[in-house]
């Protein structure tokens, strides 16, 4: 983002026109949002612009998956041919209503798979026809902690739009070009309303706890590989990848072949670290066979070395981790934990 | 006598049984990080004993630990008496042995759902409310009706026709995301490698696609069948919410009729599907 | 979507045109290959030292160290069965087409080793990886860059000896010095009989302006490295190469994530010195 794009005019929208902006919008694109499903909300195609749906804090699952599906078919193939299809594009897309928590999610997503020698080529095509809007957040979650790595309600992070939302109205950033030509036709924020936003970014939020300090932390924590603290802190792990599927940083992932008869696919699915068969070798082998050795492959990994290669922590501090798993593991008791461990051991 | 009346009782037991050294470790229900949840927890020293809580909010079952920590000595373990069910289906199929446990129970009036205000469904058909075994009953030896409001989705279920019950069935499978959370919060799902994991052959496709993920929760069902103790430990660990129990409850409910079984009420009788009797309906051979 | 380099997930497509079964029991063969399509096999520039996915249409891929050096003709891959890839591999015959994708990770640390002596110690088939390196200092062009080579090789069986015309080639030239063992004799073996980390206490070459270069089960590794520790080659001086499940190959799909290193980005050539540095994740 240069400095250019910053003399785009913010925009106004009142809240009961949203659905008809939608609408409007589903003329020409896919549009992607939170949708009501029972008793919370996900990211879903929507049908109509009234679908829409902002009740909930945040929807169940991140926005990943518009990027990054649980299910990619990278080709269509014949066994007899050897010939080889891959899928059309999906098409362009907006993606709406994503919170911070999740535009971070897309922002370390985006540094993996497009660094390094081989780019992937899959999340890239998806990422370029589509447009993102963020939407503010209203106030944080029992489980968020989100301002552990500098990332506030208003934080639009790669965003093309962000909807600020007022009272009755948002006020919407326009970032980039792309963004500009879906609101351009919208009126002019007045200083008024300027001035609201202002106000309302002043107030400070109300967590439910302190930010955790991370910098030193992490790096201390990788030389204390070899501690039982890992398995203390895993003890209750069932080996489930509910924290992994919901996670808008999490991008393990596995390939596989299925065929009826002569034709297939190669499909791309979600896996995780946290599954005891992860690492197993056809051999046999498994270096990871206990909780505790993946509990801390899953830490380290996320706070420490995707920071090491990529520049970014692996987390956003969302916290539907921590609501989603079954034992109740909380990965801010967690990095507590830690803290204390190393406290302890640093006195000897 | 309310659930947290017995909380202090049960520290007592475990600080007791430890300081003895009847037992090498309690497994029982502490403190959670969030209001409306508790969190298994594991105690090796009588001084940790404090960190026992029993509230409403105790759904875990945590014989889902028992086969991995066998190996540690003799265990103690906090169990509600649909939890004592699946610790009698291990015991029953030689998963864990009967004098390496201590079971501490209690008659149960049922815990709250997830959502920590309504009572979990499981709860509201349950029937059973003092544990088939025990080492030691905290509290009376009295059944208590289950409290509190729940939503009774059977009879709504029962009442549709099989396509219907097919479609409901289908929406929620919709919602699966197949992390697995439910087979592994399962004590019953105790395998070393779940047909899920084969990949020679690959009987189910990874990922979430909908014909994949309804053979893998048809087919647990299945394997589940007349194992299951209807504790709910499946449907409560899900994070998307789909309602597991219309399967697998349902399952019960059709095996109680055709063997007149109850899975995990009797130490001495094997799972249904896993035994055969010469009185067993066969009115099928035609 | 444009087709080929665009897409790292697409693989190039190789038809296989010779077999040779490596093993007495016939688990591990020889399969050498030539490009369907000339210019991408252009592109496809492998050094010593790195692997290539291999594809196959309704079983997956697996990742397997190219064995042939880059001065030799066709690509080979030495493959043993083990899982699904591998087993279905096997089913293939001579004309069938298969795919390729690669060359990944990275390459043995080619100019260390100049003017050096350099000692191989391999053990069954983790002889294949080092092959590709063996027979690129071995070939005349490259052979003056380095000083002596020993290459200490050893099998379960001698049936188990793999390459075992290559064998008798090493053993015959006159700038290589070439020693075999095999865990347990059988019919009429007549050569040296124990374990690879014996043989090297027996054999033991100077450390003295040397490299290491081993690869081999992950038992014997663990031996060889104290044995060529106590023989007084320094950490940096002894290189390894290491198995790992993997499956992208281009360091996204995080399966061989080790620390903050991807063993098929940052590997699987490591140096001992490395590893020592890296969590025992392997």
């Amino acid at each position: 983002m240069t400095g250019t794009e910053k003399i785009m005019k913010q925009r106004v929208l009142e809240k009961k026109k949203l659905p008809e902006f939608l609408d409007e919008i589903l003329k020409t694109r896919a549009v992607i949002a939170p949708v009501k499903e029972e008793d919370h909300s996900v990211y879903s195609p929507l049908k109509k612009g009234a679908d829409v749906c902002l009740d909930f804090l945040r929807p169940m699952k991140s926005a990943k998956e518009v990027f990054f599906p649980q299910n990619e078919v990278m080709f269509y193939f014949n066994q007899r041919t050897q010939k080889m299809v891959e899928p059309p594009p999906a098409g362009e897309t907006l993606l709406f209503g994503v919170t911070p928590c999740d535009l971070a999610g897309i922002a370390a997503q985006d540094k993996l798979f497009s660094s390094g020698e081989f780019k992937d080529s899959y999340y890239l095509r998806r990422r370029k026809q589509t447009i993102i809007a963020g939407m503010g957040c209203p106030e944080p979650g029992e489980t968020c902690f989100c301002h552990s790595f500098g990332i506030d309600r208003f934080s639009s992070a790669v965003a093309d739009l962000f909807f600020n939302p007022l009272e009755d109205r948002f006020v919407i950033d326009v970032n980039t070009q792309n963004g500009e030509e879906l609101v351009k036709n919208l009126p002019e924020a007045s200083e008024k309303e300027l001035e609201e936003l202002k106000k309302l970014k002043g107030e400070i939020p109300q967590f439910s706890m302190e930010p955790i300090p991370l910098e030193d932390m992490v790096k201390v924590v990788g030389e204390h590989f070899d501690s039982p603290v890992w398995d203390e802190v895993a003890m209750r792990c069932i080996g489930c990848a509910a924290c992994t599927f919901v996670c808008p940083t999490c991008h393990c992932f596995d390939i596989t072949d299925e065929t009826r008869k002569d034709v297939g696919r190669r499909m791309r699915t979600w896996d995780g670290c946290m599954f005891p068969k992860f690492t197993l070798h056809a051999s046999g082998h498994n270096p990871r066979t206990q909780a505790g050795q993946r509990m801390r492959q899953r830490v380290l990994h996320k706070f420490s070395y995707f920071n090491d290669n990529q520049g970014i922590i692996s987390c956003t501090g969302c916290g539907r981790c921590v609501e989603v798993c079954p034992v109740n593991l909380d990965i801010r008791d967690i990095l507590k934990r830690l803290s204390e461990y190393i406290l302890e051991t640093s006195d000897k | 006598m309310k659930m947290k009346d017995y909380q202090e009782e049960i520290r007592k037991k475990a600080a007791e049984l430890l300081e003895s050294g009847e037992v090498a470790m309690v497994i029982g229900y502490g403190a959670g990080s969030l209001p409306h949840r508790t969190m298994p927890i594991f105690i090796e020293k009588p001084d940790q004993a404090e960190k026992l809580v029993l509230n409403e909010f105790c759904n875990n079952n945590l014989s889902v630990y028992l086969s991995r920590l066998k190996d540690l000595g003799k265990l103690a373990i906090v169990a509600k008496p649909c939890d004592v069910r699946t610790i009698v289906g291990l015991i029953n199929e030689k998963q864990i042995e009967r004098d390496q446990l201590h079971i501490i129970s209690f008659s149960c009036s049922g815990v709250k759902d997830k959502d920590g205000e309504h009572l979990s469904p499981v709860c509201g058909h349950c029937e059973i409310s003092l544990p088939p075994i025990y080492d030691t009953l905290i509290g009376e030896e009295k059944q208590l009706e289950k409290k509190g409001e729940f939503i009774d989705r059977y009879a709504e279920f029962d009442a549709l026709s099989p396509q219907e019950r097919w479609d409901v069935i289908k929406g929620e499978m919709e919602k699966c995301i197949r992390c697995y959370a439910c087979r592994n919060a399962c004590p019953m799902c105790y395998c070393e490698e779940c047909f899920v994991e084969r990949s020679l052959p690959k009987w189910v496709g990874e990922g979430s696609e909908l014909t994949d993920t309804m053979i893998f929760h048809i087919v647990r069902a299945l394997h589940a069948a007349g194992r299951c103790g209807e504790c709910g430990a499946c449907e409560r660990a899900c994070p998307m919410g789909v309602k597991l129990g219309l399967l697998t409850n349902r399952i019960n409910a059709d095996i109680l009729e055709l063997f007149q079984h109850k899975a995990g009420t009797d130490p001495e009788k094997p799972g249904a599907m896993a035994t055969f009797e010469l009185e067993d309906y066969n009115d099928f051979i035609k | 979507m444009e087709k080929g380099a665009s897409n790292p997930y697409r693989p190039l497509e190789a038809r296989i045109v010779k077999i040779t079964d490596e093993s007495a029991n016939k688990d591990t063969r020889t399969f050498e290959l030539e490009w369907v399509n000339p210019e991408e096999g252009e592109q496809f520039r492998n050094l010593p030292g790195q692997f290539a996915e291999i594809s196959i249409f309704g079983a997956g891929e697996a990742p397997i160290s190219i064995t042939s050096s880059p001065t030799q003709p066709r690509l080979q891959f030495c493959i043993k069965r083990m899982g699904k890839v591998t087993t279905e591999i096997h089913h293939r015959g001579v004309g069938d087409i298969i795919g390729i994708r690669g060359p990944y990770g990275n390459t043995f640390p080619l100019e260390e080793f100049k003017g050096k002596n350099v000692i191989f110690v391999a053990g069954g088939i983790g002889l294949a990886p080092l092959r590709s390196l063996i027979n690129y200092m071995l070939h005349e062009s490259h052979r003056g860059d380095y000083k002596d080579i020993m290459i200490l090789y050893g099998a379960r069986s001698p049936g188990d000896l793999l390459f075992k015309e290559e064998l008798g080639e090493w053993e015959k030239r006159e700038d290589v010095r070439y020693e075999e063992t095999v865990d347990r004799a059988v019919g009429d073996y007549k050569g040296r009989v124990g374990f690879v980390p014996t043989m090297l206490e027996e054999v033991a070459p100077s450390s003295e302006n040397a490299m290491a270069v081993t690869c081999g089960p992950p038992i014997m590794i663990k031996f060889v490295l104290e044995g060529l520790t106590k023989l007084g080659f320094p950490p940096d001086r002894i290189i390894t190469t290491l198995e790992m499940r993997m499956k992208c190959g281009i360091g996204k799909c995080g399966r061989c994530n080790i620390g903050k290193y991807y063993v098929c980005i940052d590997g699987p050539v490591f140096s001992y010195e490395q590893l020592k540095n890296m969590p025992k994740e392997y």
